[in-house]
């Protein structure tokens, strides 16, 4: 289109909108268009031939302008509704208050990856108004985890998360490398230094950090960790020794640490899990049964259990294939899940049998009544017949018991 | 504690557009702002409550929810450990109701915060906070048409003290 024919079309556009912007004018024209009345009349006036067929003509063409006008106009309107409802959400959306703004951030942290705060960084890069909220929201900043941030990131973030809801995590040393060791090093001073603003801590100590360990314990010798409810610990060897006061879910993750009894006593959910790596490997420690035992007798208060541990193999079994906890009481059993490796699938029948006997002692002695049972075995045999399974005696079992059972059958 | 004698009892809601609305009055106080009206005005039944933020269509929505809702619990008060455990996850019925356009969404959440319905803020809120989930800030401008108000030279300055660690 040439610009003098754009710029005719575009004065007419406005012209358009100008003449009908007042409703009565738009009223009116649309009740009182002359161009019917105005055609019958011309229709009626012209009688020769030769001016009906000029007419015709002219009409075809004046029609043809009309709808390319209308499709015009059709698109102008569609930009024009497009933009309006930009117009007006923008308007509503700035008339969110700060607050329920802010209720929106923390709710779109929720569910973000646990181990950053790119929720925060992503929203404070939106506008001003978006960055000053997010940088107001201690929520947003309070997971820190390191590698994964670095140490400079990890003092920007510290101050924003200003209430003692900070979740830190730091991980072992992966590579044997001085900077490396320096950095974890300097994250352990950092811990601290906000300690008692920690509420979540996850350690992890690896055999790079071995070297150093004195050092990392040194620096935590004045650690205070009063806000402290949640501690993942996990290692591939024992070490250190903490003791705080208000911990209650615990995650322990190759490691027993040494707490003081109080602290064990108030645990209310755990989840231990032992003897998971190189377990084939003769030449590492295993956690002894006694350990073991020591550990979950302690947790007199624990309300929800999560086990896993394995019982090493190849050795003699009165000494490490039998966990005896004769006076370990749960009273309040209900649910009961069961990870069983077996050569085969005909060992099924006595797992079941020792199941049958633990939960008869439960029932019997304690007076709790299991309804639940999960059952995951996991056949190492690669040999294995369908009707060596004992699934005839299991159905019976479960029939009796009124038990509800899972069975998983891992190959 | 609603009484049987209120549970029939009929409230009269007026708009800021002028429209009047009957509803139940377990209806009607799903709303604690408007509960707390009609303790105030006491028994007078022909009192109309006026509504002078919230328009017809927007009441005509809230009150739809508030009437698919009318027997749910009163919210139990927050802890800061619900806080931290809360999702993102919206009901069945609440998803469906939900699916509106943009203006009709923030309405639903500026009438929600005004009456003072949690339940329905929060639906609203989760509603925005899964849009902005996962997005970048350029996708969330044009998503909710924001102008991004900074200066090159702020922006940079932004980005460059959130970078991601170097050992990522």
């Amino acid at each position: 289109m040439s610009s003098s024919r754009f710029l005719d079309a575009k004065r007419m556009i406005t012209t358009a909108i100008q003449l009908f912007s007042d409703e009565a004018k738009l009223e009116a024209a649309s009740f009182d268009f002359p161009w019917s009345q105005a055609a019958t009349d011309v229709c009626d006036d012209i009688v020769q031939l030769s001016e009906l067929r000029e007419a015709v003509r002219t009409m075809k063409f004046l029609q043809t302008i009309l709808q390319s006008m209308l499709t015009s106009a059709s698109d102008v309107l569609t930009r024009l509704n497009a933009r309006f409802t930009d117009a007006v959400n923008k308007t509503k959306f700035s008339a969110i208050p700060d607050d329920i703004m802010a209720h929106i951030f923390e709710m779109a942290n929720q569910d973000s990856d646990g181990h950053t705060n790119d929720v925060g960084v992503r929203l404070s890069l939106v506008s001003r108004r978006f960055n000053r909220i997010a940088t107001n929201l201690p929520l947003l900043w309070s997971t820190i985890s390191f590698p994964r941030q670095s140490i400079e990131l990890v003092k920007q973030f510290v101050p924003r998360a200003g209430t003692p809801c900070i979740h830190l995590t730091i991980e072992q040393n992966y590579r044997n490398s001085t900077l490396k060791s320096q950095r974890v090093l300097g994250m352990y001073q950092i811990m601290t230094s906000i300690s008692s603003r920690i509420r979540s801590l996850s350690l992890s100590l690896g055999s790079y950090d071995i070297a150093y360990l004195p050092q990392i314990l040194n620096s935590c010798s004045s650690l205070s960790l009063p806000s402290l409810v949640e501690l993942k610990l996990e290692c591939d060897r024992q070490t250190g020794r903490i003791c705080r006061p208000s911990i209650r879910d615990l995650e322990l993750i190759e490691i027993i640490p040494e707490f003081r009894p109080d602290v064990l006593k108030q645990i209310d959910d755990c989840f231990v899990k032992l003897n998971e790596m190189d377990i084939r490997d003769n030449t590492m420690d295993c956690w002894r049964s006694p350990e073991i035992t020591a550990l979950l007798l302690s947790l007199t208060s624990v309300a929800y259990l999560r086990v896993s541990i394995r019982l090493p193999r190849g050795r003699p079994p009165d000494r490490h294939k039998t966990l005896s906890m004769p006076s370990v009481k749960f009273p309040e059993i209900e649910s009961f899940e069961l990870h069983l490796e077996l050569a085969d699938l005909t060992q099924l029948g006595d797992a079941i049998d020792a199941v049958k006997a633990s939960l008869g002692r439960f029932t019997k002695e304690e007076g709790a009544v299991v309804k639940d049972l999960v059952l995951v075995v996991e056949q190492v045999s690669e040999f294995f017949e369908k009707h060596d399974a004992p699934f005839g005696r299991i159905a019976r079992w479960v029939a009796t018991e009124k038990l509800r059972l899972c069975l998983i059958i891992l190959k | 504690m609603s009484t049987t004698e209120d549970k029939t009892r009929k409230v009269k809601l007026v708009t800021s557009d002028n429209e009047e609305f009957e509803v139940d009055w377990e209806v009607a106080t799903r709303s604690v702002l408007i509960k707390h009206m009609l303790e105030d005005i006491g028994e007078s039944e022909e009192q109309a409550i006026p509504l002078p933020n919230v328009t017809a269509n927007v009441l005509k929505k809230v009150l739809e929810w508030c009437e698919h809702h009318r027997k749910d619990p009163e919210p139990a008060p927050e802890s800061s450990d619900d806080n931290r455990k809360r999702t993102l996850e919206i009901g069945d019925w609440d998803a469906k109701f939900i699916q509106v356009d943009q203006e009709m969404l923030f309405e639903i959440i500026l009438a929600a915060n005004y009456l003072d319905i949690k339940a329905l803020l929060d639906v609203g809120c989760k509603t925005v906070a899964n849009m902005i989930k996962g997005k970048q800030p350029e996708e969330i401008r044009k998503m909710f048409n924001i102008v991004n108000d900074f200066t090159p030279e702020e922006e940079a300055q932004i980005k460059k003290e959130n970078e991601w660690a170097e050992d990522r």
